[in-house]
């Protein structure tokens, strides 16, 4: 097992005081497994990501244990924690550009990386050589003429290249997990398939862990082999890709699968799920997604079901208990 | 035939100059660089259907959308609507029938007016039933939004103020800038569900620009793909989507993750810059059938099979049809 997440809490201190953000999240990731996070805008994807990569913001508090290959990352202090960055945990995020240095040049930034793994492995390398082994990492990425991209700034790149560099300084890191939040939204869809084979092909070379955040139910199917679907900061659903998208289990699952538009207008109406998601500051009683629910009980709206084990899958409702 | 098509455009071409000329670059006599967005396209759209326009981004659809809507004017090429000519002079005639939805409708409202007054601004005769009439077609509870402010709403409640306000003028003509692509896969499919709704009562005609081609295979009737200010295929929906013959429609498939679909195969390198496009044909670089001519010239938009398409590899297919 390659992380463990146990209870985990997420707060987020706000002017109405402390707001649970995350509640009670518990997860296995095995090495070289690829999971796929998905829910929409607000369900927590994101938070998930950052208390993970330990980069929440000042005002957000953690509770539980993240625990990957031995080490608890929630409860190292941020001084010990630098020693763990980038190595251990590597968080690429929407807009790449907000992950390099603007006045650095492309090169040197990925020199640095390759630089701090090998100090971390103790090696001691001298700059030729750092340089040749970022020359190659771009050649395995296809990047037109590496020599000329490393002497030049992250805003002289297009998006589809700068993405790329940060996935190359991954590979120059070898973290242990690779988190991706949502790496493709600002991509077009020809550039959004190369980058998704480049992950495929870093996660089978190296044995990369990746939990891949998205909203793009599609996009999950293609690249992960497990799949988790988070609501109001909670999973509702965990399972094998395959199971969980063509037969889910969640009435909110089965909303979120059911209105990716197939078909024409012609045919049929898209099922949408009514209503929209819930604010962290109001959240409804009992199950968090019961008032969008067409499967609604009286025991949902009075108690929140758990995550329990059912098919080889978690499901988090009363429809299975 | 031709009194059924609403809107027509003869080899409209915009270039928007890259590079501010001073007065130095005007003395020395230095050539303008130019951004080529939209290179020669000539669309028709009929009465009371939907137009998908798809593309990756600097394909150029976003402009064809403004140019139509007459926010931006044509460098070259003519615009006709309902039979007229567009010029300077006559804008007025497009303007009263023709509306523009935006992709994200928190930057297209007025944030500090109040939801019934955005929706009564855009009409003539300032009539509150018929806001609430509007606001209530869309789908909206009346008394629960008329005093509220855009940043109250969500985002798919801004973008049904935002189509209410778009039928305040009874326009017979929609054009819808990615009007999905901002919102939630669950609010997404609710809007679609009420633009068809819209569509199929008031007769309306929609020029629906996309990304995304599951979007486009729901609601549009006819689909152009373009690429790089270039219409490169055009037809029925179904029909290109499921055969599509142009090489860039294949690969921009290939490339879109759909369930029980484990592969991508997308093309390689990248969209080219407009403003020195490549020779030729402008997919060329990347296309995995080039050939010697695909270098040299340009293909015309040809019809094949009834279905547009700019490609030499189908040019047996129009030698043929010619004879």
């Amino acid at each position: 097992m390659l992380l463990e997440i146990r209870n985990l809490n997420v707060y987020y201190n706000t002017i109405l005081g402390w707001t649970k953000v995350l509640s009670d999240i518990n997860l296995d990731v095995e090495r070289g497994e690829i999971v796929g996070i998905v829910g929409e805008s607000g369900s927590g994807k994101s938070t998930l990501g950052h208390a993970i990569a330990r980069i929440l913001p000042p005002n957000g508090k953690i509770q539980g244990d993240i625990i990957i290959d031995g080490v608890n990352l929630a409860k190292l202090k941020d001084s010990e924690l630098q020693k763990y960055r980038g190595t251990w945990v590597f968080m690429i995020f929407q807009n790449p550009l907000n992950s390099l240095n603007p006045v650095k040049k492309v090169g040197f930034q990925l020199v640095e990386a390759a630089k701090i793994r090998h100090q971390r492995e103790g090696k001691k390398v001298n700059e030729r050589d750092l340089i040749n082994e970022v020359i190659q990492v771009l050649k395995d990425l296809r990047l037109p003429d590496p020599q000329s991209i490393i002497d030049r700034y992250p805003h002289q790149l297009s998006g589809g290249q700068v993405q790329r560099i940060v996935i190359a300084m991954s590979l120059l890191l070898k973290p242990k997990l690779l988190i991706t939040d949502e790496p493709t939204s600002a991509l077009d869809v020809t550039i959004q398939a190369q980058v998704i084979n480049l992950f495929k092909q870093l996660n089978k070379e190296l044995n990369t862990s990746i939990l891949f955040i998205t909203h793009d139910i599609s996009l999950a199917y293609v690249i992960a082999d497990r799949i988790i679907v988070m609501y109001a900061g909670r999973i509702m659903e965990d399972g094998k890709v395959e199971e969980v998208l063509k037969s889910p289990m969640h009435p909110y699952s089965q909303g979120l699968v059911s209105s990716i538009p197939t078909g024409d207008k012609n045919n049929n109406k898209l099922p949408a799920i009514l209503g929209n998601p819930p604010s962290f500051f109001a959240l409804p009683t009992g199950c968090k997604f019961h008032p969008r629910c067409s499967k609604v009980m009286n025991i949902c709206k009075e108690k929140e079901p758990d995550l329990i084990n059912k098919n080889g899958r978690r499901v988090r409702c009363w429809l299975y208990e | 035939m031709s009194d059924n098509i609403l809107y027509k455009t003869i080899d409209l071409k915009k270039y928007y100059l890259a590079k501010k000329r001073g007065i130095l670059e005007t003395i020395t006599r230095q050539p303008p660089i130019f951004v080529k967005a939209l290179d020669g396209v000539s669309i028709y759209i009929r009465k009371g259907e939907v137009l998908g326009v798809v593309g990756e981004s600097g394909s150029g659809k976003t402009t064809l959308g403004k140019i139509l809507a007459t926010l931006e004017k044509p460098t070259s090429g003519s615009l006709i609507f309902m039979g007229i000519e567009i010029n300077d002079n006559n804008e007025e005639i497009v303007r009263k029938h023709v509306h523009m939805v935006f992709q994200n409708p928190a930057t297209s409202v007025n944030p500090r007016m109040r939801v019934k007054d955005i929706v009564k601004e855009a009409m003539k005769n300032k009539d509150e039933e018929k806001v609430k009439e509007l606001l209530e077609e869309v789908g909206l509870d009346y008394n629960y939004v008329k005093d509220k402010y855009p940043r109250e709403l969500s985002g798919g409640q801004l973008q049904r103020v935002a189509i209410a306000r778009a039928l305040a003028k009874e326009p017979d003509f929609l054009i819808l800038d990615e009007p999905t692509s901002a919102l939630d896969a669950s609010v997404q499919s609710q809007i679609l569900n009420l633009l068809v709704d819209l569509q199929k009562e008031r007769n309306l005609t929609y020029l629906f620009i996309t990304h995304n081609i599951a979007v486009a295979r729901f609601i549009a009737d006819r689909v152009i793909i373009m690429y790089a200010g270039k219409v490169v295929e055009e037809g029925d929906t179904r029909e290109v989507i499921s055969e599509p013959m142009h090489p860039y429609t294949q690969a921009l498939l290939n490339s879109v993750p759909e369930l029980g679909k484990k592969e991508l195969k997308p093309p390689s390198g990248e969209v080219p810059s407009l403003i020195n496009p490549p020779s030729g044909c402008r997919f060329h670089p990347r296309c995995p059938f080039a050939m010697q001519i695909c270098k040299e010239r340009e293909p015309p938009l040809v019809e094949v099979n009834g279905r547009r398409v700019a490609c030499w590899l189908y040019e047996t297919h129009w030698k043929k049809a010619s004879d």
